[in-house]
């Protein structure tokens, strides 16, 4: 077993953990400077193989009009202009957006799109859409597809470049610092089970969000949240990581219908929904509108209905289409323009036909995004010098819950901000020293699980954490739930963590051993999640407290920052950064 | 199933297995797996059951699960194919993809990028503590 020799040394200066939509554009932004040396790696086998970005292929980018309009020459509603995209994101993020990074976004889209098209994206300019929140139709699609179209265009930059390189197969493991600074990162080669250390003077975490905390994921099922977990090991601070977004959109029953997240974008509007008693459930959010409410207002009945023991048989809701004629759900079928064929192909024609016999389909909560995460400014600074993040695994800038299309800008634009931000501080400062103690401290706890002869099978770990987070740390909470879910964590990192035990010795390409890894990270996240939301004693966005159900502005328009301090998860408020939008007052009953 | 024939409750999955750092060759081991009763059961959920269930150290990529990244191809049946959209038959042979260097079983990385990728750990590869 090759576990106790030595690790490679590659050396670089700005180093890119994640290299999808965020962490390949900062890696291009980056290695503009031919003096810049930089490293992107993934523990995809390539970009586009592992990630979010890659699965929003029939997506949109939020750009408003006006710049698409003036920059990229799109016929586009320009009554729309950067005020109104931040008016919208602002209300719609309940107010506890930080204003500047909103600011940075709304102004920053249009010109990054345009550089997108400079580079050989190609974006459709002859549809618009204004999904729930936009005020004007600034969402804008790739002309092929979205995510997978940015990340071929990203991948042949960064391989024409002599100073950039992709690097697949890398699972990183832990930061390394130098007394405050930032020193590089531990990972893992998964292709032969060796330890490589990256030399760095900047590391940019890019490495999504933290979906499989939780039993079902509208992503592949390998985002960990291992960004978060080793930026929280290394002293990074967390912003709102309580607003978490969910959607009832997985197919639970009957099995192998989920193909990415196509039925539930298909049937949407057409299906009714009950409980495990027959009841429409929905009715008792919002009698007039009942399904055809905002997504966190039902992922937040559907998960109250699971939480108080009205289930359906296999633990969802019942979706049906018994409602409707089967001439009328053929003629919905006729309308569109692949019938009930999904986007990618996949035929749906048989589920169609089973629904419209009268037998219900079974849905439940997925996790779809993450509002909150590692706390940033403008330029992706962390309060680590040299340690930077952009994309999905930062928060603050959608505030409680964001709009359509407002991820991949995101993305877009802070990963810009943090790349060129890494390049200009890793050419003024010298490669610091790495400790060899902490590659020791972080070779320790990654191989130990190859190391025990006997203790916790990591799938089953992993089932125990994502379905105690399913119950305690769900779209709804409450003050009980959120002290069982800390108290969990503290369990599992002392007694069930320090088990985990992988029968496959062999360290090359070892799964069980990715999962042991990566479990330990879903619990650390848990842990900062249940901190996080304990003290919002208020309803507010994705966040619903069934013991506060009230939003209250006059006490909670506050921001949330987490963050590690000896060992324990410590939490402070602080207030929400405003420039132009003074949030309202008073208290109202959800959603506010 | 024809007519008359009796609903198998399994299926039989063949799967070429090898692992270059102990294994002279690759050979096939033959895994029953529980068959769905109703709904879809595509090859990913097959190996999955086969990696969760019964041998954790089985290797194959399987990460969009929708046709989006490439990743999981294969050889299945003989046939190229995608494991996260083939729906398993009941008997079904499963091989890595070809023109790639095998890893492990069904991982595999395609040649030219393997190649690039050795290069620069190579170049950089001073190693502490060998
Ligand atoms: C189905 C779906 C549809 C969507 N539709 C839209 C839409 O229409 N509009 C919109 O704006 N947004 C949409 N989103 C959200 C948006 O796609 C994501 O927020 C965005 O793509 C995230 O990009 P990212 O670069 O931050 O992270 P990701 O794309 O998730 O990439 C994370 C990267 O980090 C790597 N990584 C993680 N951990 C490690 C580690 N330990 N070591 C090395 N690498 C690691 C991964 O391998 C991957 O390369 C959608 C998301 C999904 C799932
Ligand atoms: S897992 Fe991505 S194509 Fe099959």
């Amino acid at each position: 077993m090759n576990n106790k020799g030595g690790y490679s040394i590659c050396t670089t200066d700005v180093l890119v953990i994640g290299v999808e939509a965020a962490g390949a554009y900062a890696a291009v932004k980056a290695s503009e400077d031919e003096d810049v040396d930089v490293i992107a790696i993934t523990k995809g086998s390539d970009i586009a193989r592992a990630g979010a970005t890659v699965t929003a292929s029939h997506s949109t980018f939020a750009v408003e009009c006006q710049g698409l309009h003036d920059l990229l020459g799109a016929p586009t509603d320009t009554r729309d202009s950067p005020e109104a995209f931040f008016e919208d994101m602002v209300k719609e993020g309940k107010y506890v957006n930080d204003q500047m990074l909103v600011e940075s976004l709304v102004r920053e889209c249009a010109p990054r799109a345009k550089e997108m098209e400079s580079w050989g994206f190609q974006w459709d300019k002859t549809q618009f859409y204004a999904s729930p929140g936009h005020t004007y139709q600034r969402e804008i699609f790739g002309l092929d597809t979205s995510g997978p179209q940015m990340c071929r265009v990203m991948k042949r930059i960064l391989e024409s470049r002599p100073n950039s390189q992709i690097m697949g197969n890398m699972l990183a493991l832990d930061l390394l610092t130098s007394g405050d600074e930032i020193a590089g990162a531990v990972a893992l080669d998964l292709l032969t089970g060796e330890l490589v250390v990256f030399e760095a003077q900047c590391v940019i975490i890019a490495t999504g969000g933290a979906q499989a905390l939780y039993p079902y994921v509208s992503t592949g099922r390998e985002m960990t949240g291992d960004g978060h977990a080793m930026a929280y090991r290394a002293g990074a601070e967390f912003h709102d990581m309580e607003y978490i977004q969910f959607i009832p959109g997985e197919l639970i029953w009957p099995p192998g219908w989920m193909v990415g997240v196509q039925p539930f974008v298909m049937f949407d509007g057409l299906y009714w929904w009950y409980n495990g008693l027959g009841d429409r459930f929905m009715r008792r959010w919002d009698p007039m509108r009942i399904e055809d409410v905002t997504r966190d207002i039902r992922s937040i009945g559907v998960a109250t209905e699971v939480l108080e023991g009205r289930a359906s048989e296999h633990g969802g809701i019942y979706a049906s289409f018994a409602h409707l004629p089967s001439d009328v759900v053929d003629n919905v079928g006729r309308t569109r323009r692949r019938g009930w064929i999904s986007s990618s192909g996949f035929d749906y024609n048989p589920l169609v036909e089973m629904m419209k016999e009268g037998t219900a389909i079974e849905l439940a909560n997925y996790c779809h995004f993450w509002m909150g995460g590692i706390k940033i400014n403008v330029d992706g600074e962390t309060n680590i010098p040299g340690l930077y993040a952009s994309g999905e695994c930062c928060g603050g800038v959608h505030g409680a819950n964001r709009l359509s299309g407002g991820a991949l800008t995101q993305c877009i634009v802070q990963g810009a901000r943090a790349g060129i931000a890494a390049s200009a501080h890793a050419k003024k400062t010298s490669r610091p020293e790495v400790d060899s103690e902490q590659v020791e401290a972080c070779r320790a706890w990654v191989y130990r699980p190859l190391e025990r002869e006997g203790g916790t099978n990591p799938m089953e770990l992993r089932d125990k954490v994502t379905e105690f987070a399913d119950s305690h740390t769900g779209p709804v909470r409450d003050h009980e739930m959120l002290e069982e879910a800390i108290a969990e964590a503290e369990r599992l990192k002392k007694v069930e963590l320090p088990h985990l035990y992988c029968k496959t010795k062999n360290p090359a390409y070892n799964l069980e051993w990715v999962h042991a890894i990566q479990t330990a990270n879903i619990v650390q996240v848990m842990e900062i999640v249940a901190h996080s939301a304990l003290p919002v004693r208020n309803s507010r966005g994705a966040h619903y407290r069934r013991d506060y159900p009230d939003t209250d502005n006059d006490n909670f328009i506050k921001s949330v920052v987490a963050k590690q301090v000896e060992g324990r998860c410590e939490v402070r408020f602080e207030p929400v950064k405003i420039t132009s939008i003074t949030p309202p007052k008073g208290r109202r009953p959800y959603p506010g | 199933m024809s007519e008359g024939e009796e609903e198998r409750d399994v299926i039989i999955a063949k799967v070429l297995r090898f692992d270059p750092t102990i294994d002279e060759e690759p050979h096939f081991e033959t895994y029953e797996v529980p068959k769905y009763k109703v709904g879809r059961q595509t090859l990913a959920k097959v190996l999955e059951y086969i990696f969760e269930s019964i041998d954790p150290s089985l290797a194959y990529y399987v990460t969009c699960n929708r046709a989006l990244c490439n990743g999981c191809v294969a050889m299945i049946n003989g046939k190229a194919g995608l494991l996260c959209m083939t729906e398993t038959t009941d008997e079904v042979t499963i091989e890595p993809a070809a023109n790639h260097r095998v890893i492990k079983d069904l991982m595999v990385v395609p040649e030219e990028e393997d190649r690039v990728q050795q290069q620069v750990l190579k170049r950089s590869g001073k190693s502490k503590y060998l």
